[in-house]
């Protein structure tokens, strides 16, 4: 009995060696292009030039932490962290739950072709450009001839400047952003309600549930798992709202709500006649370091509450 | 199987020969003079340099521009361009110093001053002016300009025949007394300035109509051009039956701005030089009463009211090619009008008040700039570039960057030299800026070394003589805010990019809400303005400025 096992796990271990060797490609790939760069990260705590090089660049002052202070005290500090905060929370919200919505939708759609219709119509976008889309926006939150304002006319209301507003600003990226992401998003979900348990579905039939109770009893509870793993990714990247288009999006009238850490980031690295690559660095280290722990923290808390975590 | 091993051997040796830059430098191969038939001629047998150049969208490869194929014919020697698109061309420029062992011979054209005061004190520049000049293998060649670029040492003894006050040594000498690039020099007056347009039919059409309004030319104060704006608003200026004019428009107020401020005395709104003093222009009286004109101008519907999210030249341009745009900066009308109203537009000269009664003024860019062209220490082609270098400050040099070879791309209109004719091609599908782009790398990102207007100027085109003309009324009046000659140091600099990197966005958002949302200029907003200047570092930035200010005048 003991050599059968023995010979059983030898064979599921030679097995497994053979396996092993496909993981090595895209280890190799992760310790390249992903964990090697990371050695760069050390121009944080220098005051870096291409000159010296990474490696032969000064120590910043203040024991390496000059760059982390800097940006700590900047007087717009916390503007640009709430600014971060509202885009991102904003859209979290919003790019969690209607992508859900729609997807239970489309899943009770029966009809074949209507249902190819409407997920084909919905993730087009997904394919527009991050500046065509920003110049549709540009475009139909013209004053004269845009469309919303067009409408707000017909409707007896006062055109204005949407893109001249902070009020506006967020909702504009949000919603435009959903406009893009809806369909793609809904994707994952309308896959994951593929895997319902018809049998609970049978069962609730007869015993006389109606639509709307077995999409909240037995659709919701499959999804629910999958939009969790997504909310924890999302929650991941709290601080790392894309930067191309709210700069695109930016005017003089709506930086009090535009100017967020990417943008701010850029703007003293690459716009600046001396890039701030050390800064602006160690702008991108707090970033990380803050989208970890709250990567870990969001991820400890699901798994306590709901039973379902990245880990 | 042997032709195979043949061949990879061959092509790792040639990698080996190619990657030994330094050890086959023939000093001989030089020519100072070039040779009787050809002065031009810096090199016995061709050689190539390395040359790191900006290139804009519209440009071509350079080794396909004229220019070039032309300097390479009379030099013999070849080029071998690094282009880097102008949205990279920071970052790609770093990345090139981090490889010092394969640097280019030259960097051509925008050449940042920060840069070379930084790489300047690492020995990673060659100083022009430095008597101990030494190519990478050793050899001392001695002053570069004194040695290698007669024309460019003339130009500079000389000023460049430009007497505006400029020092064109000074500009081009950094503190540690070091030249560590040629200067650009622009003495052509259309292009020193932004340009204000007025339309003076619609201001006759009125006039005609019995309103009481001043001639463009007549225009003297910011008081006369809100009267005019106010006739555009109030009547049917532009005669199509439609209440559509817009009185003035602007890119997000793009010097638009510099225009309404000077007419209050300042012509820049960040850190200008007045007098001896660094002033911070956002926090003075005279900022307040352009924000209060502005404002002024919003209320009474004379300022476009999209202004604040028109982003681009073209946004900009539909309503000019609609015939509803009353005045505009722009760097010609037809640009933004189109050629169908382009001559109804006419310059508005700099503009006073009752507020500031002084010497109009106008910002404006400096006629010279430590730019040009730098050297990378390490080179054994100091000479070669060096002499590369005198030609494009010499005429031939000038007219080929500018519009190309004599007889070929223009000629001269008679013996006198007094103007001469761009040869665009009959079947040349695009404009003739486009064309001139396959030509010169000076249409698009990449400035002239020397844009000169005694031959820029002298060209046979009626609409660029009338914005010659035009502009000329800018000359006399073009307020510099800080001027060229002043260097900081490194740090100083870093201090400036990380200041100025809050205060803008802060500065940019709070004249909107000035203007556009109407916070009291007089009251707790414009207290409270001022407090949050100061907490932004306005005062450090002044400082900073100041102090480089003073150790140039030796204070």
């Amino acid at each position: 009995m003991k050599i059968i096992l023995k010979k059983k796990k030898e064979k599921s271990y030679s097995t497994g060696k053979g396996l092993i060797l496909f993981l090595i490609p895209t280890v190799v790939y992760l310790l390249i292009f992903h964990y090697l760069p990371m050695s760069g990260l050390v121009i944080a705590f220098e005051d870096y030039n291409s000159y010296q090089g990474i490696f032969g660049s000064p120590l910043a002052k203040n024991y390496g932490f000059a760059n982390f202070i800097n940006f700590f005290n900047m007087p717009n500090f916390w503007l640009i962290i709430k600014n971060t905060l509202v885009i991102s929370v904003y859209s979290i919200v919003v790019n969690t739950i209607l992508p859900i919505i729609l997807a239970l939708f489309i899943n009770e759609i029966r009809n074949k072709h209507f249902k190819k219709t409407v997920q084909t119509i919905s993730y087009a976008p997904y394919f527009v450009s991050t500046v065509v889309c920003v110049g549709m926006i540009f475009a139909f939150s013209n004053y004269e001839h845009g469309i919303f304002n067009t409408i707000a006319k017909f409707f007896g209301g006062k055109p204005s400047n949407m893109l001249e507003s902070d009020t506006w600003f967020s909702t504009i990226y949000v919603v435009s952003g959903l406009w893009q992401g809806l369909g793609w998003w809904a994707i994952i979900y309308v896959g994951a309600l593929a895997n319902a348990n018809m049998e609970l579905h049978e069962a609730a039939v007869l015993d006389g549930a109606n639509r709307l109770q077995r999409i909240w009893h037995i659709n919701l509870p499959t999804i629910i798992p999958m939009a969790i793993i997504m909310f924890i990714l999302s929650v991941g990247n709290i601080l790392s709202v894309g930067f191309e288009k709210v700069f695109l999006m930016q005017t003089s009238g709506n930086l009090g709500a535009s100017e967020i850490l990417s943008t701010y980031t850029y703007r003293v690295s690459l716009m600046s006649r001396i890039p701030q690559y050390s800064y602006a660095t160690a702008i991108g280290l707090f970033n990380s370091v803050v989208s970890m722990v709250m990567l870990i923290a969001v991820n400890k808390i699901a798994k306590k509450v709901g039973d379902t975590s990245l880990w | 199987m042997k032709s195979i091993n043949l061949l990879i051997s061959g092509l790792v040796l040639s990698a080996l020969i190619s990657c030994k830059p330094t050890s086959n430098y023939d000093l001989d191969n030089f020519l100072l003079h070039g040779t009787e038939e050809n002065p031009y001629q810096i090199v016995k047998e061709s050689q190539t340099l390395k040359i790191f150049v900006p290139r804009g969208s519209q440009n071509p490869h350079f080794n396909e521009m004229k220019m070039f194929k032309k300097l390479s014919e009379i030099t013999n020697l070849n080029f071998n361009f690094t282009e880097v698109d102008s949205s990279a061309y920071t970052q790609v420029r770093s990345a090139t110093w981090e490889d010092k062992k394969n640097l280019p011979d030259l960097f051509l054209f925008n050449n940042s001053t920060s840069e070379q005061v930084y790489y300047g004190a690492f020995g990673a520049l060659v100083p022009f002016n430095d008597d101990e000049v030494k190519l990478a293998n050793g050899y001392k060649i001695g002053n570069v300009i004194d040695n290698f670029m007669p024309t460019y040492k003339g130009l500079l003894d000389n000023n460049f025949n430009i007497n505006n006050g400029l020092n064109a040594k000074k500009v081009a000498t950094f503190a540690d007394g070091k030249m560590y690039s040629t200067l650009s020099v622009n003495d052509v007056p259309r292009d020193l300035t932004f340009k204000m347009f007025i339309n003076q039919q619609w201001i006759d059409n009125l006039q005609e109509d019995g309103v009481q309004i001043k001639d463009a030319v007549d225009i003297e104060t910011i008081e006369d051009y809100i009267e005019v704006l106010k006739a555009f608003k109030k009547y049917d200026a532009n005669r199509n039956g439609k209440d559509d004019e817009v009185p003035v428009t602007a890119k997000e107020l793009e010097y638009l701005r510099n225009y309404i401020l000077a007419s209050y005395g300042y012509a820049f709104p960040g850190i200008e030089l007045s007098g001896d003093e660094i002033i911070y222009v956002p926090k003075t009286e005279a900022y307040k009463k352009y924000l209060q004109t502005m404002r002024l101008l919003e209320t009474e519907g004379l300022l476009d009211i999209s202004t604040f999210s028109i982003k681009t030249d073209a946004q900009m341009a539909q309503k000019g090619l609609e015939h509803r745009l009353g005045s505009f900066s722009s760097a010609a009308a037809y640009l933004t009008v189109g050629m169908n109203y382009e001559s109804e537009y006419v310059c508005i000269t700099p503009l006073k008040s009752s507020y500031y009664t002084g010497t109009p003024m106008q910002w404006g860019f400096s006629t010279f700039y430590p730019t040009g062209a730098v050297i990378p220490s390490g080179t054994n082609y100091i000479r070669e570039v060096a002499r590369l270098l005198d030609i494009m400050y010499s005429d031939l040099g000038i007219q080929l960057i500018a519009y190309g070879e004599e007889n070929v791309d223009w000629q001269w209109d008679n013996e006198e030299k007094t103007s001469w004719t761009f040869n665009v091609p009959n079947d040349w599908k695009g404009t003739q800026e486009e064309y001139r782009a396959t030509i010169t790398p000076n249409v698009g990102t990449a400035s002239a070394l020397y844009w000169k207007n005694d031959f820029v100027g002298k060209m046979n085109d009626a609409i660029l003589t009338k914005l010659n003309t035009m502009s000329s009324i800018y000359t006399p009046y073009i307020k510099v805010v800080f001027p060229e000659e002043v260097k900081m140091t490194n740090d100083e600099y870093n201090e400036i990019e990380l200041i100025n990197a809050s205060l803008q966005a802060y500065q940019l958002n709070a004249e909107y809400q000035f203007i556009k949302e109407g916070k009291n200029t007089n009251g707790e907003d414009w207290t409270k303005y001022l407090s949050n200047l100061d907490k932004y570092n306005v005062g450090r930035l002044e400082e900073i400025y100041q102090n480089a200010y003073n150790r140039f005048k030796g204070v």
